[in-house]
């Protein structure tokens, strides 16, 4: 079932209106993809209850004045000090619609470079740009990272997309990757450090005999 | 200091981060013992990245000196920080423990401070 959001058209358009709407308990907001945009209003306690702080939603059913759309949420504007948001964008889909759509990216597993030589599991990329069609969004797409061993990689080329998603990008981005704590690096450069001196000292003992 | 951080106002690299929610200039002495503070509790566990560089020089005369003979030597070295800033970030370890390394590197800072996610829901929960 998809989520249903109420809103209402807004007339009063501009920086200052946005900023008394906010004050007065609502969000200003803007649908846009099909026909002439439409700029909205909906009630902020509406918008947290329902959506919130999810990132992937798939198709929400827009009740415009009771005039019923679907559309996607193509970007929510953030106060990045109080948490709030500020400004919606909804894109009106139909369900066949290709759509371009970031999808956050989870790992599953603990890799084995983590649990049997104390590397760091580093999450490099946290969302993926996919073509999708619109009834299909998935809310999130998940890779194992269970196989992988200290100073791996897995690269986007490594995995295998589930189906009906597409990527357009011109180079293979790391997803996640096994790093060396820094301790340990530091060590090995120890070890390494007396490694070497000892070798000196060995080099030098014979020509002192 | 008027405005807020025009960048760097999310958690971009890590998992966790230690947002100014005042400004303030930060030297580089106190972040250095900031960093300290949190790859100590963190130990071996963890990635950090400071988002901080002290690059703007600040001058004073020494004690005792008479008026004149031109501007002073530089004595330290500031970030200048505004409302908003991430100034630290923490990955590969848990939320209780980067809040705990957080709230112990934000003691060493001159400026009110808060705990930040990547992912706002897990904060909410």
């Amino acid at each position: 079932m998809p989520i249903q959001l109420k809103m209402e058209k807004r007339v009063r358009l501009g920086s200052r209106e946005a900023r008394r709407l906010r004050r007065a308990g609502s969000l200003p907001g803007i649908i846009y993809g099909q026909g002439s945009d439409v700029s909205i209003k909906i009630e902020y306690a509406e918008f947290m209850s329902k959506i919130g702080y999810s990132k992937s939603l798939g198709i929400v059913e827009l009740d415009l004045e009771g005039e019923e759309l679907k559309s996607i949420i193509k970007e929510v504007q953030w106060d990045t000090l109080t948490d709030k948001p500020l400004h919606l964008d909804f894109q009106q889909v139909s369900d066949d619609q290709l759509v371009l759509v970031p999808v956050p990216i989870k790992l599953s597993g603990i890799p084995a470079g983590v649990t049997l030589e104390g590397g760091i599991l580093e999450h490099t990329m946290h969302e993926l740009e996919v073509t999708v069609r619109a009834a299909d969004i998935p809310s999130e797409i998940t890779f194992d990272v269970a196989n992988l061993n200290l100073g791996d990689r897995l690269h986007l080329s490594d995995v295998d997309l589930p189906e009906g998603l597409s990527v357009d990008l011109a180079f293979d981005p790391v997803i996640a990757g096994v790093i060396a704590p820094k301790a340990l690096l530091v060590k090995e450069d120890e070890l390494e450090e007396e490694t070497e001196e000892e070798d000196a000292e060995g080099a030098e003992a014979p020509s002192a005999e | 200091m008027r405005g807020r951080a025009k960048g760097g106002d999310t958690v971009a690299f890590g998992e966790f981060g230690l947002q100014a929610t005042e400004a303030s200039w930060i030297t580089s002495a106190q972040i250095e013992s900031a960093r300290i503070a949190l790859t100590r509790h963190v130990r071996r566990g963890g990635k950090v990245w400071i988002r901080l560089f002290p690059d703007k020089p600040v001058t004073s005369t020494p004690a005792e000196t008479r008026m004149g003979k031109g501007k002073g030597a530089v004595d330290f070295w500031v970030a200048v920080v505004k409302p908003g800033r991430v100034m630290f970030e923490i990955e590969g370890v848990p939320m209780d423990v980067a809040r705990e390394a957080m709230r112990l590197a934000s003691h060493k800072l001159p400026l009110k401070t808060r705990f930040v996610a990547r992912d706002k829901e897990v904060i909410q929960r």
